[in-house]
């Protein structure tokens, strides 16, 4: 029997080689568990959805259940971090919901054009503290006390033996933007006022980094998860896209690699047209992780050489799909986008309604167990 | 000239077309034939929306010029509802808060000239029954882009189904994870894969060119 901290860098090392383009004794398989470990545990989703020690302990209970998963994605599900991190609020079961409700992100308009600025005046970080106090009624203590849930939920995974593929949590700046301003606003001021947003953005972006090479120094996280949920191509034209996207995309994967860790580049969406232009990204560094949406065939045959693909079981497949479907589909992504630079996981989250057998039938795809 | 508005709709020229709906209606031109002129900007929008020549950003954009000359005709869309098609009820099923979808097919079905009556986000499934004993739609519309949310979907139908409101009506379902399958599961009229589904298959069911 190996230890857990034996089976903690097994599992680290077989990560490293697929992220650095080597050669893993199989192809990894992680998963990013969250609302799922409620329905798996049959645990309280109020309850998962609210504190970070409770939700990091049904993960954990039901990581230990699928041993052969070489990583979870992060040891707790902190929806209300998460939601706060793109300036939305969020309604969760126990409080705003009935339990076993799954939280519903809102779409608000908190964010006024004064805002603008606002944060151009004082900064992002000076401005996001005011903007926690105001818009979600969170003081520094709240703000302390969910970070802290974050490391402790981090220490119990190391001492169980599953890593964390992501400990530091940056955002180009378009998603705090389009979250805090509501999609339609921040779209329309796109274009009535371009140059203030890039101002924005520029200063947005200084504070981010700092920040996140804090946390990286601090944490020594496996990577960081730099996720983009409004800024995909099908989302922005071209000229958009060029301006308000890359750039950001581009600094931000650069300061993380120079901090010394890899980049989880969790991204949603279609973003076929512009999949050329990863290849500015420092090779062997970053994660393209696919929600199933972007074509994995097209990543692996332009990315290929550059960085490793993540993904991309799809959520409908988890959900509805047979076993032998799901099977299938993952030996084949397995045949096709491994046996190099590449993870098996499932596009996203673990969706909650994921039928167990599916989980069971995508780990034994790469197990071949 | 009135196509000076058609393109500067189809193009997003804000100021442009601000300028254009003023003049017109300085000269007297009735509000009904503006939105008609800026319809057919829309369509083109939608044209090259389809031939990728435009994304997402330039659709909410569109919508939001256009609603912004429609304020100007002393109202919202509602002023081409004595002309309109038929009804749509539309909303996104209870459990799910994407709207980024919702709201394009919404615009679109007005800028084709369909009333439209907007649920929101989360909508229960006494909120469908009630919209449609209320505005007596053609078709009801269901966005849905969560997984967890198809037995919801399945609900409601079977609700509508129950309360005997299905005769004279249509629904459709849409949103990323669906597909025909999801529409046979949930019972569903059809599945639409784009916005510019829903005006098809609208028209083509009301008979409309
Ligand atoms: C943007 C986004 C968000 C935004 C939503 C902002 C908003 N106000 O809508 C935010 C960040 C808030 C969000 C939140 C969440 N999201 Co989300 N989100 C997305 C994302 C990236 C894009 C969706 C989108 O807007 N697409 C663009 C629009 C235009 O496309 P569309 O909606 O499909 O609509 C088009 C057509 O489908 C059609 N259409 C749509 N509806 C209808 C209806 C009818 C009747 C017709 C005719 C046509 C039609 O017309 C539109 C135009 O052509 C998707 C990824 C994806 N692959 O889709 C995930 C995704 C939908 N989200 C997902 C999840 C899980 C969530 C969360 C639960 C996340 C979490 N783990 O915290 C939360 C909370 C959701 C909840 N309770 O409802 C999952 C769903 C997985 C599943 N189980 O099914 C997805 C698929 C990501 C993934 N792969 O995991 N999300």
């Amino acid at each position: 029997m190996k230890s857990n901290q034996e089976l903690y860098q097994e599992r680290l090392n077989r990560m490293t080689q697929a992220v650095t383009l080597g050669r893993p004794d199989r192809v990894p398989v992680m998963a990013w568990i969250d609302a799922w470990a409620a329905t798996y545990r049959k645990g309280s989703m109020a309850k998962l959805s609210q504190s970070a020690l409770y939700s990091n302990k049904l993960i954990l209970e039901t990581a230990k259940d699928f041993p052969q998963l070489d990583m979870i994605e992060v040891g707790a599900a902190l929806p209300r971090a998460v939601a706060a991190a793109t300036l939305s609020t969020v309604k969760v079961a126990g409080k705003e919901l009935p339990e076993g409700s799954l939280w519903q992100v809102e779409e608000l308009d908190h964010l006024q054009e004064a805002d603008y600025d606002r944060i151009l005046k004082i900064g992002w970080k000076a401005y996001k503290k005011e903007y926690y106090k105001k818009v979600l009624g969170w003081g520094g203590y709240d703000t302390f006390k969910l970070i802290l849930g974050g490391i402790i939920a981090g220490r119990r995974c190391k001492k169980a033996g599953f890593p964390e593929l992501s400990g530091a949590f940056p955002n180009i700046p378009l998603d705090p933007l389009a979250g805090g301003r509501g999609m339609a606003k921040f779209m329309t001021d796109l274009y009535r006022m371009p140059d203030k947003l890039k101002e924005v953005m520029d200063i947005m972006v200084i504070d981010i980094i700092e920040e996140n090479k804090g946390i990286i120094k601090q944490a020594k996280p496996f990577s960081a998860f730099l996720g983009v949920a409004r800024g995909s191509s099908n989302f922005l034209s071209p000229k958009l896209w060029n301006k308000f996207v890359w750039p950001y995309v581009v600094q931000i994967v650069n300061a993380m690699v120079e901090s010394g860790t890899f980049v989880n580049l969790h991204f949603d969406g279609e973003w076929n047209r512009d999949i050329e232009r990863f290849k500015e990204l420092p090779k062997g560094k970053c994660i393209w992780a696919s929600d199933s949406v972007t074509s994995v065939y097209k990543l692996k045959e332009v990315l290929g050489d550059h960085m490793c693909i993540k993904g991309d079981v799809p959520p409908a497949l988890l959900a509805l799909g047979k076993p032998e479907d799901v099977y299938s589909y993952c030996s084949k992504l397995i045949k096709d986008i491994g046996p190099t630079g590449f993870i098996l996981a499932p596009g996203c989250t673990t969706p909650y309604n994921t039928k167990v057998e599916n989980f069971k039938a995508m780990i034994a795809a790469a197990t071949g167990q | 000239m009135s196509q000076n508005l058609v393109n500067a709709m189809a193009d997003l020229e804000e100021t442009a077309l601000v300028k254009e709906v003023k003049a017109l209606q300085a000269q007297g031109t009735p509000a009904l034939e503006i939105i008609q002129k800026l319809q057919e900007g829309m369509n083109i929008v939608g044209k090259r929306y389809e031939e990728k020549e435009y994304y997402l950003s330039e659709l909410i954009m569109s919508a939001e010029i256009f609603k912004e000359a429609a304020t100007l005709l002393g109202g919202d869309l509602s002023a081409a509802d004595s002309h309109s098609h038929g009804t749509f009820v539309m909303g996104t099923i209870y459990g799910d808060i994407h709207d980024i979808g919702k709201n394009i097919v919404t615009t679109v079905m007005s800028c084709n000239g369909f009333k439209v009556i907007d649920l929101g986000v989360d909508v229960a499934t006494a909120d469908y029954l009630k919209a449609i004993q209320e505005h007596k739609p053609q078709v009801v519309g269901i966005s849905c882009l969560l997984t967890t949310a198809f037995d919801g979907m399945k609900e409601c139908i079977s609700a509508i189904e129950a309360a005997g409101l299905r005769k004279d009506l249509k629904i459709l379902i849409g949103g990323g994870p669906c597909d025909q399958t999801t529409a046979d599961y949930v019972g569903a009229d059809a599945y639409c894969k784009t916005a510019q589904d829903a005006v098809e298959y609208s028209k083509k069911l009301l008979g409309i060119q």
